[in-house]
């Protein structure tokens, strides 16, 4: 029980107060992408990165890379400043919302 | 607010087991008390969370709704106890009991208080640093549980393919409990799953002791418990909001329920439905549980029939059926028709898992993860199983051991579960290999306590090895005196 020297190792209660507000704007029970800059491993923290804004984002639902349809809200999580020009010309995505500290709303170009 | 429904459940639960009688006419009565209490405790949680998950697919679930549910368990439960109430029903006679010496009540005492304190405090600090759980917690058991307290069909994304990465298959007792809380209080208050981990941790460590207090004796109770709290991995898990302890819990309880019906040659119906019910609510807790119910009834039918015979067969295990199938039957309706095939065991084909089973170097890995978790569980030699090891040294198996039949019940279940662990295990493409994937030290902590029962019934207890406690009645000598400065000849009220 190592609580008072590791507090909190992956930081969800930070995750839940930084997606606070996105979460309150979605509409009821969405469906959105996660979008990142973090590898998808265990290493990187990538992985609680993702479960941790499930968590946070929660009772909306958060899919990560889904194979079939591509919900038309995405939520960008970044470690650093994105290019928003090179993510709507190459993804599609464009930005809804810029929430600080990484965090992004965006909507999917309908083809 | 937030623990309205929590209180209902919990009240319902108590007088239910209450009702059954398990540890009437026991010694000491706290413990006794306390045993009923705890098994009632998560016993009223699991049937709460089951019908919160019928309101929840019927499209009821609301705040009226939830409370209204609660309330009718309450009143049925109270019904229940009303009518198998302890002046209607024949009362058993306590058993003779010998005088506990103050040596064992200090030694006990100390033992309470050197184990509980700091689990308790670490416990806290746990809690209050990681007020959302460990991973397994807010990945998925808190998790899932804000999808089902969602507002409208929210809580289908519990069970949804796309949740793939954190198990949408997984049974929902622990998850619906939180959720109905927290629906019932329109927001994620964290203080639920922590309130709700703080009482199966403590129902599980009231009941190891308060049973082997109540059948064997004081001093047994705090060297087991003295060897449980030595795991620091099952301590953490403890405060860690994971769904091991409810399962362990229900391991432990419905174990225990059978153990108590030893104190009677004719146990009552209601304790065999109670000891089915809580084996059932294990497969409402998590998939490990679906194995253990089903061991669980064949095992407890092959002991009565030991017990009693064909006779005793059918009475008790028909009534240990009518307390399980109701849960059994909405986990096999989840299972089969509502959550997704999302687990790589089940859905891979047989001749796949038999040849990974059948694998020598994974069965040479089984065994080395099975060897360094279990050796790995403590803060530097303080090691449980060393622990445990002294226990057994210093204590000696008891001859001719007691409750056998209970005890050989005790090591079958558990053996043929944990072999059946092993089997998942080796069958399972994604979990031997990965460190961070290998479920050994919660399945150790599922296992703890129950088999700390099982084996600490076999051994004698530290009250033996103290000479016998003085007689209460009077030396001779002295009732000699004292009947003379009355002014009566010592043969004119004879004593003792």
């Amino acid at each position: 029980m190592n609580a008072r020297e590791n507090p909190d190792p992956w930081a969800i209660a930070r995750q839940v107060e930084r997606f606070a507000q996105l979460r309150a704007e979605l509409p009821p029970n969405s469906i959105v992408e996660y979008y990142t800059d973090l590898p998808y491993t265990r290493d990187s923290g990538g992985i609680a990165a993702f479960f941790g804004a499930c968590y946070a984002l929660a009772p909306h639902l958060l899919v990560y890379q889904p194979r079939a349809t591509k919900p038309e809200l995405v939520v960008g999580s970044f470690l650093k400043r994105p290019d928003l020009a090179q993510l709507e010309q190459e993804q599609g995505l464009v930005l809804v919302k810029n929430y600080g500290r990484g965090l992004m709303l965006f909507r999917r170009k309908s083809n | 607010m937030a623990f309205i429904p929590f209180i209902l459940a919990v009240a319902a639960g108590c007088l239910l087991a209450k009702s059954a009688a398990v540890s009437r006419g026991l010694r000491p009565r706290l413990c006794a008390l306390l045993l009923e209490l705890s098994i009632g405790a998560g016993l009223g949680a699991g049937i709460s969370s089951c019908l919160y998950f019928v309101l929840l697919a019927s499209g009821l679930a609301g705040r009226g709704s939830i409370l209204a549910a609660n309330c009718f368990l309450l009143a049925i439960a109270a019904l229940l106890y009303w009518k198998m109430r302890p002046a209607a029903a024949a009362e058993t006679a306590p058993p003779p009991q010998a005088k506990t010496s103050s040596l064992v009540l200090i030694f006990s005492g100390l033992a309470l208080v050197a184990c509980l304190l700091p689990a308790a405090i670490g416990n806290l600090q746990l809690a209050s640093s990681n007020p959302h759980g460990l991973w397994d917690a807010w990945a998925i058991w808190n998790l899932r549980a804000k999808y089902l307290a969602g507002d409208a069909e929210a809580w289908r994304y519990a069970l949804s393919p796309l949740l793939d990465k954190t198990h949408p298959d997984y049974p929902l007792l622990l998850s619906g409990f939180i959720a109905e809380n927290w629906r019932f209080a329109g927001q994620f208050d964290t203080s639920v799953p922590i309130v709700t981990g703080f009482m199966f941790s403590a129902a599980v460590i009231a009941i190891l002791a308060s049973a082997l207090a109540v059948q064997r004796s004081l001093g047994l109770a705090a060297a087991a418990l003295m060897v449980m709290l030595s795991d620091q991995q099952f301590l953490t898990h403890l405060g860690g909001q994971l769904s091991d302890i409810p399962l362990g819990f229900f391991y432990l309880a419905s174990i225990t329920t059978v153990l108590l019906m030893e104190n009677s040659d004719e146990p009552g119906r209601a304790a065999a439905a109670l000891a089915g019910a809580l084996a059932a609510l294990a497969a409402w807790t998590k998939d490990e549980g679906i194995v253990f119910a089903l061991i669980f009834l064949v095992c407890f039918a092959a002991l009565e029939f030991w017990r009693g015979g064909a006779g005793r067969l059918w009475r008790n295990t028909s009534w240990a059926l009518a307390g399980a199938l109701p849960v059994l039957a909405l986990v096999g309706i989840f299972k089969l028709m509502v959550a997704p095939p999302a687990n790589p065991l089940t859905s891979q084909p047989a001749s796949e898992a038999a040849a990974r089973i059948l694998t020598a170097d994974r069965v040479w890995t089984l065994v080395k993860s099975i060897w360094v978790f279990s050796t790995d569980r403590g803060a530097g030699i303080a090691q449980p199983l060393l622990v445990l090891a002294l226990a057994v040294a210093g204590l000696g198996f008891l001859k001719p051991l007691r409750f056998k039949k209970t005890v050989v019940f005790g090591w079958v279940v558990l053996g043929l579960l944990f072999g059946g662990y092993c089997a998942a295990i080796l069958a399972n493409p994604t979990l031997l290999g990965h460190e961070w994937s290998a479920p050994f030290d919660r399945m150790f902590s599922q296992l703890w306590p129950s088999f700390l029962l099982a084996l600490f019934l076999t051994l004698r207890a530290p009250e033996e090895f103290l000479p016998a406690a003085p007689s209460p009645a009077q030396p001779e000598r002295i009732k000699k005196k004292r009947s003379a400065r009355r002014g009566h000849g010592p043969t004119a009220h004879p004593q003792g």
